[in-house]
Formats: structure tokens, sequence, C-alpha cells
């Protein structure tokens, strides 16, 4: 009798020995873990309602198309589901395992790498971002089987300890305290780029060979035929090369095969304006840029595919929480930049803005201040001419409405601007829809925020 | 399979379990299939190498029973059995020489003819040096020299035989066990049993801490470090060749821990390889403590044979040398590890030689040799010897270890220890300090064994939560703080190459 006790205490230790050596590795294992993954993609495993719209392809769709603003012009619940660098076979794998934690209405699919002759990225690292947070399922190991035989180490993907186990050396609090997305899968890169100017081609001109990229293009658009979900094929605006306009070309010839309709932004003139509207030279688009194309798709989305619109809808509610979230992170990234990412940044319905430039735009070279001024709202030129000071009051609540003139001005906002005479330019931000401040700060000669 | 690698933790429980599942009659037949397939792992043709110089041996010894039974004249006898051994012994270095040595012998041929300025020959074999293959031909040949000197009786089951020379936990880099000592434990019925378990498991969790955490930790420094050493010169080379000289005891030594307990979770005892080499207060005596295996075996079947140190001392210091410059080719087919070998001789003889002369100079300043001061002289006097050594070792070739040499004696930068320029050749600072503090549990663990006490034995005696701790926090600092994985290249034991 001693002795089987024994053993039952023996057995009862060893077991909870175990089990707490097997938490404390699953702890180890998910502190050392890169967290973009995680922080990109957690929201959407969170959530027990569908999305509506899954946005999935490259980082032109993870910066072209804020589910955020969809959801405050629109009411479309849409999660981002691009990837850098994602070639189109790791999307169609990125797609069949969303697929597996939510029955969506609609795919929007970003084309770019219609040409690519890779599964998936050269840098494993993009790769990584798709992965390191995808439950293990079944799905998941044909995704590697598929797409990695020629690029890595399976075990890497499926055991990423293995990988991460080094990290020990770089953890800071953001492994301790992950920065969850507020964007929902999307990523406002913030730059005003130079585009790259390129001559544009005829539709008709087209990447006609075989390729990877069109193979994996058509098998996304099968699936989702085959499971009855919408889907859209769009090429997101960006300054193309002839090269890349071909690319985008060939994908009109799928479109038509399977008979769905692709919006090839390329060709929308009055969409974005690319001198103030990317992040760089060729290819995304920053938040300004994103924030017209959202409002475009958008429409599409709701007009024509007549995605619903959950405002109203209870199991919904906490999307305004959300959006409440994004609107601060918003407001935080405002406030980290410089005066010509902070203009861009001020192209938002959510903002108005009052201006003050006590020696006009004298000091505006290059005309970018000019432009990005006109991106806000459409500003009379004869205004901003000349070194007299000038005060601007742009209101994107009326449309982008423009005044200028100190009497436009509010008393208390017009306080605030004049307080820094010596900055080129000071503003104040207004919540556009209850009218409370979001910033107000000045920007000296190197175009820098005054210190807080 | 190395060690350190995903598809030995799936193989190595899957032999464990089957091993205790199974009834003893059958337990050395799975051994010997699993140690089979661990060595093909690799390139399943060589298995074919492994069992050539099997038969060999064992037919060898077959033989020499033959002879013994024989109602010949007592020379004759010898004259058979001399050259049953001379064939085996032939048969086996032969294949060795083939694979190990060709191209060495071929490049300094070809040396030998340019100087002659005649046309160089094709040197283009191609033959890979097939993993282990130093540690298993000398495993079987000391078979058949303890049975050609009546030590052991030839072993008639071929398979049991089969299994003493592929053994896994050691098959590829040792310790080189004795037919005495392995062959035997093969008939022995084992039972699994609590603390032989325990044991097992903690010398395989020491093994993979001297491995992952330390000798690979180094390797991220050394392997740069002497590879451009044009580049990093000076107190780069030197704290390089410090850290090499613990690098190596620990792969090796880290290696022979694991075959050990792996060896003892399954009920059989390998012989010690290790027995704290840096505490050695000479370079004899360091011998006597590293690698014992492979110095006891050139000691019984090379040194011994040549006559030891029976013959005089002039033919002693011969001996010590041949000794030395063979093991120094058995490490490597380079003339840097015949080198090596060489000043590992010259500081025994040495040694020998100046053995009264030291005395009598340690008598003139008082040297008490008793006193700890002077112990730690002797045995730092013993590494830097056995360091400068390792350069030979460790270099590339011959010139780069003169360029080293050169760079270390006239090193001048050893602001490099203070600015932080070390943490730039490949280690960064956190992971200097994870090294140190590896080092510094090296030393507790190897100064309590030096003093007797056998920290896995003192474990097993602790209460139940104790052992559960030492384990837990030893797999979480191998996980964590190892060497593996994708973003580390899988460094290989150092030793499987010879």
């Amino acid at each position: 009798m001693r002795k089987v006790r024994k053993r039952i205490q023996t057995a009862v230790c060893l077991v909870v020995c175990l089990a707490v050596a097997w938490l404390a590795f699953l702890r180890v294992t998910a502190l050392v873990q890169r967290k973009d993954s995680l922080e990109k993609y957690q929201p959407f495993y969170e959530q027990k309602e569908d999305f509506d719209v899954l946005l999935i392809g490259t980082s032109h769709m993870i910066n072209g198309v804020f589910p955020m603003e969809l959801w405050a012009d629109y009411g479309i619940v849409s999660y981002n589901f691009g990837g850098h660098d994602n070639q189109p076979a790791t999307t169609y794998w990125v797609l069949q395992n969303a697929l597996q934690y939510t029955n969506p209405k609609m795919v929007v699919l970003d084309v770019f790498g219609a040409a690519s002759q890779s599964k998936a990225s050269d840098d494993l690292s993009y790769l990584h971002l798709s992965t390191d947070s995808m439950p293990f399922s079944e799905v998941k190991v044909k995704m590697l089987q598929d797409i990695l035989p020629e690029y890595g180490n399976i075990t890497d993907f499926l055991f990423d300890f293995s990988l991460y186990h080094n990290r020990w050396n770089e953890l800071e609090e953001r492994d301790f305290f992950p920065n969850i997305t507020r964007e929902k899968g999307a990523e406002s890169r913030i730059n005003v780029g130079e585009p790259q100017v390129s001559a544009r081609v005829g539709m008709q001109e087209r990447f006609e060979d075989e390729s990877l990229g069109k193979e994996y293009i058509e098998k996304i658009v099968a699936l989702c035929q085959e499971r009855g979900i919408e889907i859209l094929l769009v090429n997101l605006p960006f300054p193309a090369s002839v090269e890349k306009q071909r690319n985008a070309n060939s994908v009109y010839p799928i479109a038509e095969k399977y008979g769905v309709s692709y919006v090839n932004y390329l060709y929308q003139d009055g969409i974005v304006n690319y001198d103030t509207d990317v992040y760089d030279s060729d290819a995304h688009l920053n938040p300004s840029g994103a924030r017209k194309v959202t409002r475009d798709l958008g429409r599409i989305l709701s007009e024509e595919y007549h995605m619903p619109d959950h405002r109203q809808d209870e199991k919904y509610a906490g999307w305004w929480e959300d959006y409440e979230a994004y609107l601060e992170f918003k407001a935080e990234k405002l406030k980290e930049q410089n005066l010509k990412e902070y203009l861009m940044m001020l192209s938002d319905d959510d903002y108005d803005c009052y201006l003050y430039l006590p020696r006009g735009l004298s000091w505006d070279e290059t005309g970018i201040f000019q432009k990005l001024l006109g991106n806000i709202a459409e500003i009379n030129e004869a205004d901003l001419t000349g070194t007299d000071a000038v005060y601007l009051s742009l209101k994107r609540s009326d449309r982008a409405s423009f005044q200028s003139g100190k009497k436009e001005i509010p008393r208390e906002i017009l306080q605030r601007l004049e307080k820094e005479t010596d900055d080129i330019l000071t503003a104040v931000v207004v919540d556009s829809k209850n009218g409370t401040i979001v910033d107000e700060t000045g920007f000296d000669e190197k175009k820098r925020r005054d210190p807080a | 399979m190395l060690f350190n690698s995903f598809p030995f933790l799936i193989f190595f429980p899957i032999v464990v379990l089957v091993y205790y599942a199974i009834p003893h009659r059958f337990r050395y037949l799975w051994l010997l299939v699993t140690s089979y397939y661990f060595y093909m792992s690799w390139y399943p043709k060589w298995a074919i190498l492994l069992l050539f110089s099997t038969v060999i041996t064992w037919l060898s010894g077959l033989i020499l029973e033959r002879i013994k039974c024989q109602d010949w004249e007592e020379s004759k006898k010898t004259f058979w059995k001399k050259w049953c051994v001379f064939f085996s012994f032939g048969a086996n270095l032969a294949m060795l020489g083939v694979f190990k040595y060709t191209n060495f012998v071929l490049e300094n041929l070809n040396r030998l003819l340019a100087v002659c300025r005649m046309e160089a020959l094709d040197v283009s074999f191609g033959l890979a040096l097939p993993v282990g293959i130093s540690f298993y031909v000398f495993q079987a040949l000391s078979y058949t020299m303890d049975v050609y000197r009546d030590d052991i009786y030839a072993e008639k089951n071929f398979l049991k035989y089969a299994l003493f020379v592929s053994f896994f936990p050691q098959l590829v880099a040792g310790p080189i066990e004795r037919s005495k000592n392995l062959l035997r434990q093969i008939d022995t019925k084992k039972r699994l049993t609590r603390d032989r378990f325990l044991e097992g498991m903690l010398l395989m969790l020491w093994g993979y801490f001297l491995k992952l955490v330390i000798a690979d930790r180094i390797a991220l420094f050394v392997d740069p470090v002497y590879e451009q050493d044009t580049v990093f010169t000076g107190w780069y080379l030197i704290v390089a060749s410090v850290l090499f000289a613990f690098q190596i005891y620990c792969d090796f030594a880290g290696y022979s821990t694991i075959a050990v307990g792996a060896a003892k979770v399954m009920g059989f005892e390998l012989m010690e390889n290790f027995d704290c080499p840096y505490f050695s207060r000479s370079v004899a005596e360091f011998w006597r403590r590293w690698h014992i295996s492979l110095t006891s075996w050139f000691r019984d079947y090379l040194y011994i044979p040549l006559g030891g140190s029976r013959k005089g001392k002039g033919k002693k210091y011969r001996n010590i040398m041949i000794v030395f410059l063979v093991s120094g080719l058995w490490h490597g087919a380079n003339w840097t590890y015949v080198i090596w070998g060489g000043l590992n001789g010259v500081f025994q003889v040495l040694g020998e030689l100046t053995k009264r002369f030291r005395r009598k100079l340690g008598a003139v300043f008082g040297a008490r040799p008793d006193t700890t001061g002077h112990k730690l002289l002797e045995a730092g006097i013993t590494f830097a010897l056995v360091d400068f050594a390792w350069i030979f070792f460790r270099a590339e070739s011959l010139p780069s270890a003169v360029r080293i040499l050169n760079s270390i004696f006239h090193a001048r930068n050893i602001w490099i220890l203070f600015d932080g320029s070390l943490y730039e050749a490949g280690l960064d600072q956190k992971n200097f300090w994870i090294l140190l503090l590896s080092l510094a549990i090296l030393f507790f663990a190897d100064a309590l064994k030096h003093r007797g006490v056998r920290l896995s034995k003192s474990l097993l005696r602790q209460e139940w939560w104790v052992l559960y701790a030492v384990f837990f926090v030893g797999v979480f600092s191998i996980l964590v703080f190892g060497i593996w994985g994708s973003s580390y290249s899988a460094g290989s034991f150092i030793y499987f190459q010879f």
C-alpha cells in the first residue's frame, strides 16, 4: 500500500513538474519571438465576429488601404492581410489560413507581383511576418511545404523558437508589452517621397510570359469563387516603371477569364497625387495617399459590391472603441513628425487645422510645401505668395474648405497660433468631429518640430 | 546526425524506449541496427567502411584464437599471430590512409616534384573524410591487439562484435573504448534504475551545456578572428587563442560527456575521456587528463610496443616524440597538426630534461611545491604551453600559424579590451558576459571534480525538487543561451573531422 502511495506521489510530482516546465517553455517561446507578426495579426485572431472583407497582397496593400478608415466612412468590417514582399504564392496561403478563422463576403487582392517567379520573398523575415502568429494547422504545414523548399528551413517556421531563442540579448519593452496594431493590419508609412517619372504604357502592353505570380493569382481567384466569396483584383497606385505597368496589365486576361473586376489604379487619374502621396519613389503610398485610395475602394465595395454597413450593428460596437484607439494612434504619429510629413498627415478628414506662417511661404524653395498645403484643401495660391504673414483655416469637415485671413480663426486658436513668431509655421489641429485640440506646435527653419 | 540536432532528440528517446521495452536477448540487435542507422544518416555508403573494419578485425580475432589453439611450437604460433595482427592493422590503416591522407601525401609529393621541377600529379581525388573513421578504426584495432595479448577471448558472435565497433554514443568521436570494457557489457542484462537514468540525463545536460553554451559561443568569436588574422591582429588573436583552449575543451568534452551520459541511460559505462585537463601542472599530466581514451590507446598500442621508458632515456624521449607526432597526424592530415603534436612531445621531453634544473631553481627561490601559489604558477605555465600549441592546431595553415604568432608577439592594441572593439569581432558584450559566467560555472564544476566531488552523484542524493530545479535551469539555459538553430550555422563537433 505504501509503495502504491509512493508511486502515485512520484507520478503526481512528475506531471506537475512537467506541466510547469511546459508552461515556462511556452512563456519563454512567446517572450523571445519577434513581435511584428503578433502585433499585426493578433486582433484578427481575437475577433469572434466575421470580417466582411479581407485585404490581401503585398506591402502596397499594407500601406495603401486602411481598414479603420473603411469602418469610419462606410462601416465596412475588414482586415489588412497584406505582407511585405509577399509573392502571390505566399498570399494564396495567407488567404487559405485566414479562411480557417473567418467567412468573408469579399476578398480584395493586390496583384502586384503578377510577374513573380518566386513563391516567397528572398528576405525570409518578411515571410515570418505572415507566419509567426499563424496557429499551427494543416494549412500552415502545407503552406511551408509548398513555398519553403527552395528558400529555407521549415523548422524555423513551425518551431520558431529555434530561430528566435537568440533574441534574449535584444529583448525590449515591446517584447513584454507588444504594440498591437491599432490599424487592423495596415501600416502607416510616413514620409513624403519624390516620385520617379515614367512613361505611361497602353493597357495592351503586357508581360506575356508564364509566371508563378499569375498562376497563384488564378488560384486565389479560383479559391474565392469555389467558396462563394466575391473577389476584386486591384493594382494600387504607385509611380510605376514601364516594366511594372506591363506586369500590372498582364492581370486583365485573368480578370476576364474568371469574370471578375480588376481596378488598375495606374489608369485612374485624379485619385492620388504622387507629389504628395507616396512614401518612396517607386512603390508605396503614404497615409495621405492611402486615405484617398481607401475612400475610393470603400465606395466601390459599398456601392458596387454592397458590403454591409455595420456602424449601427451592436455586434460590432467594439469597433468604435478600436476606432478611438486608432484616432489616438494617428494623433501620436502626427506629433512625431517634421514639417513636411506633418502637413502630409493633415490631409485627413478627421482633422481641421489652423496654420500661421509669419513670413508667408517665402522659405519654400521647392514648392513642396505649397503642394502639401494644397493637398489639405484647395488653396488660393495668391494668398500664399509674398512675405506677409499668412493665416489659414483648413476645414476638412466641410470637405476641404479653405479660408484665409485672421478674422476667420477663432480668437482662442489665434492666441495659440501667434504664441511663437520665430517659427516659420505654427499649427493648431482640431478634431473635426468634436472640436477638441489634437495638437498644437511650431516648426523652425530646419523644419523641425519645436521641442515640447 | 549530430547530438545537437532535432533528429537526435527524436532518435534517442525512441532508441531508449524500445531498448527497455524489448527482451534482453534482442537488445544488442536493436542497438546495432540503430547504431548503423545513426552512422548512415551522414552518408549511407560510409557504412561499408565501418563494416569493412568490423569484419577484418573480427576475423583477425577468430584467427588469432584459432592459432592459439593449434598444437604448434610457440615461435610458429607467435609468427602467425604477428602476421594476423599485421594484416588487421595493415588493412585498417590502409583504409584510413586512403581516405584521410591521400590528398596530404599527394600535395606534399607535388611540392617535392615542384622543387625538382617535375610535372605535378593530379590531386583532385575528391575523397570525403568519413565521419569518425579514426575513432572506430582505432577502437577496432584495439580488439585485435587485446586478443593477441590474451587480454580477452575473441568474440564469436559477429553481430555483438559489430555493435562493439559501432555503438552509436561513442561511434564518431569517442571515447575510444576497449573491448575489455565495452564488449563484455553487451552481454550484461540491464535494468532501468532511477539513479542511472537521472545521472545519464544529467551528464547529457552538462555535455550540451559545454557544447552549445560555451564551445559554440566561443566559436562565434574565434572563427572570424582566426579566419581574418590580418584584420583582427594582436590582442584579438591573444584573446581568441586563450578562448580557443576552452572552446576545444568544451566542444570535445561536451561530446564525450553526452556520449557517456547517453550510454549510461542505456546501462553502459563508458570510460571517462577528460579529467580537469587545465588543472594540470605539467604537459605530461595534461596528457593524462586530456582525451584519455586516445592517450591510453597510444600508450598501450604504440608507446609500450616501442619500448616505452624501459630502454633508456634516449629511447624514451624518442618514443614520446613518435607518439605525439603520430597523434598529431591522427588528428588531421596537415603539417599544423604534426607540429602541434611535435610541440606537445617537445614540451614533455624538455620537462623531463629540465626536471632537476627546475627543482634546483625552485630550491634557490625557496619554492614550496605544495602551496596554492606554486600550483597555480605551474598550472598557468602548463596552460600557456598547451595553448601555444593549440595555435597550430587551430590555424588554417602553417603560414597562417606563423602570421598569428608574429601578430601575437608584436601585439600593441591592448586598448581593444577597454574601448569596446573586442565586441565587434563576432560576440557582443552581452554574449561575452554570458560566456564568462558559463566559464565560471565550468571552473566551479571542474574544481569540485578535481577535489573528488562528483556533482552528478551529489545531486542524486538531494531532494527531488533540487534535482528538478537543476534540470529546469539547465534545460532552459541551454535552450535560451545555447547557440543552436538557424541563425547559427550548426557547428559540427570539432573532433568529427579526425
